[in-house]
């Protein structure tokens, strides 16, 4: 519609939208996400408790049960020399030994934030219930929240050294020592932990958490050199661009689908942090939904949803070879570098792995 | 939540909330209920951080405002409060005419529903095509047509100076 009146309209609302006053809400967004898991947390434990009753013998029997170790025995740990910027297409992170239940989910590669991330999920659980280590390039140091006066300020403090090299425990209270961090090479650290809080553990339970993460942490080598493997190949990458970080998320749960992502940026925008929204250009491979929005166009065939405007170019192309594909440029002068047709262009320039939905047949080398 | 996603969420709001909080404060119609209707939608993203941080948070939170938005409506409605149809001081007349419309639209959008407010929002604030409003309500094409169509003219009613506005531009044209 744009005839007179819903022009008035929007430019009414245009108006009005600028008396709103900019603010941060991070923190109170925090406290409340809190009191949110808390009182989810309360909710999960009366309905376990109420399912507890019926079943007491067996759960007993299961909370008996002290941690235990799985899989592999702990590598030897190696510390090569420090780099200063990862390779976005290698994975250094090697991990030999997990806590039980968890098994190896994401990986993310970020050369803009100087770091590379493991993540281990717990299987059927929802994602963001497991372990991860985060390593930072020689001298990235680990991001920390703005200090706040609601918000308690993360506390490190020596703790007894990983395979010889020096170890901090992170304090986030009231938990201690909710993270670990151990210097793997001069200046260059890494860090272990768990990705929920236990705000209410036991000593006991606070003991074995805390003697999994060394366990863990002394398995870590950064010495690997495996290629990040991806269901697609850019058969020819716009020569304005080049790859700043992938990310995979492998196998994942009905709740928390497998995906693949590769990001790229112009080589004359300067590598910096990244955060959602920021400039990038990002292909996303992940199992077909359908739950989508609805497609308003097709391409090659398939239906497709394509959002083209100021902020950039979107391209979510459904149900190819039983997956989802999304091409997303941000800024509309990054899209701009795909070629004649933007998001389209650049789509077109993908080819999947034959059965991307299987991950024997990934490609380590994704360009070219 | 570990440091690392917690900065990233940081990062993310800190650059979006300039943006977030306008949509809000149309949608909400005041700076407080605004920061309430914003606050409410982030601590909804942030529990689904690990998730969205991979996506595209930015429209989950948008479309938490919107349904937020609706669904407060739907809970406010047994504890409606009392609707002033006058403004309680009559303002002076602005020669510009810029203020009194600003003045009787903020009044008129009080004085909608929030869902016919939420479709004029996403309509003509965001840009979005009918289907586009239907699908992030959730609601058939038809009920939006019909929401908009309503809304527009109880603001013809509502807001005199738009309609007086409306026909200056066509003059303009």
């Amino acid at each position: 519609m744009t005839g007179p009146m819903e022009d008035a309209i929007r430019a009414v609302l245009r108006d009005l939208s600028q008396e709103a006053v900019p603010l941060n809400l991070t923190q109170q967004a925090i406290r409340g996400a809190a009191r949110r898991r808390i009182a989810l947390t309360a909710a999960g434990v009366a309905a376990v408790t109420a399912i507890g009753l019926a079943a007491a013998p067996l759960a007993l029997a299961a909370a008996s049960r002290e941690p235990t170790v799985t899989t592999t025995p702990a590598s030897p740990t190696t510390h090569p020399s420090p780099v200063r910027q990862f390779d976005p297409g290698v994975r250094s992170i090697a991990v030999g030994w997990l806590p039980s239940p968890f098994r190896a989910g994401t990986t993310e590669v970020d050369v803009s934030a100087g770091s590379q991330r493991f993540e281990a999920d717990r299987p059927g659980g929802r994602q963001g219930d497991g372990v991860y280590v985060t390593a930072m390039a020689a001298g990235a140091k680990f991001p920390t929240p703005r200090p706040s006066p609601s918000v308690p300020p993360t506390v490190t403090h020596a703790a007894p050294p990983v395979n010889g090299h020096r170890a901090l425990c992170v304090d986030f209270a009231p938990i201690h020592c909710v993270s670990l961090r151990v210097e793997y090479a001069t200046d260059a650290w890494f860090e272990a932990g768990y990705t929920s809080t236990y705000p209410n553990e036991s000593p006991g339970e606070a003991s074995a958490r805390i003697a999994n993460l060394r366990k863990m942490a002394a398995s870590v080598r950064m010495d690997d050199t495996k290629r990040v493997r991806l269901p697609f190949r850019v058969r020819q990458l716009p020569k304005a661009l080049h790859l700043t970080s992938t990310s995979v998320r492998w196998p994942g749960t009905p709740r928390s689908p497998w995906w693949a992502t590769a990001s790229f940026l112009d080589r004359d925008t300067p590598v910096t942090r990244t955060f959602p929204g920021s400039p990038s250009v990002d292909v996303v491979v992940a199992p077909a939904s359908t739950q989508h929005q609805p497609s308003n166009t097709t391409v090659d065939g398939h239906p497709a949803r394509r959002v083209h405007n100021t902020l950039g170019d979107t391209l979510d192309v459904f149900g190819v070879d039983g997956v989802d594909i999304t091409v997303r440029a941000r800024p509309a002068s990054l899209a701009a570098l795909l070629g004649p047709d933007g998001a389209v262009s650049m789509y077109h320039q993908l080819k999947l792995v034959p059965h991307p939905g299987s991950l024997a047949g990934w490609t380590d080398h994704p360009l070219g | 939540m570990d440091a690392h996603a917690k900065q990233r969420f940081h990062e993310f709001v800190v650059a979006r909330t300039p943006a977030l909080i306008r949509v809000a404060y149309l949608l909400a119609g005041d700076q407080h209920r605004a920061e309430d209707l914003l606050q409410t939608a982030l601590t909804k993203t942030m529990v689904r951080w690990r998730t969205l941080q991979h996506g595209d948070p930015e429209a989950y939170v948008r479309r938490v405002l919107y349904h937020e938005q609706v669904s407060w409506w739907r809970r406010a409605s047994r504890r409606r409060e009392t609707t002033v149809h006058q403004l309680p001081d009559t303002p002076l007349a602005d020669p510009s005419g810029d203020t009194d419309l600003r003045l009787q639209m903020r009044q008129a959008l009080q004085q909608l529903t929030p869902k016919q407010r939420t479709v004029l929002v996403l309509r003509y604030f965001e840009d979005l095509s009918e289907t586009q409003v239907a699908a992030v309500l959730g609601c058939s094409i038809g009920t939006v047509r019909s929401q908009t169509h309503r809304a527009i003219t109880r603001l013809r009613s509502l807001a005199p100076e738009l309609v007086r506005f409306t026909e200056l531009q066509e003059v303009n044209r």
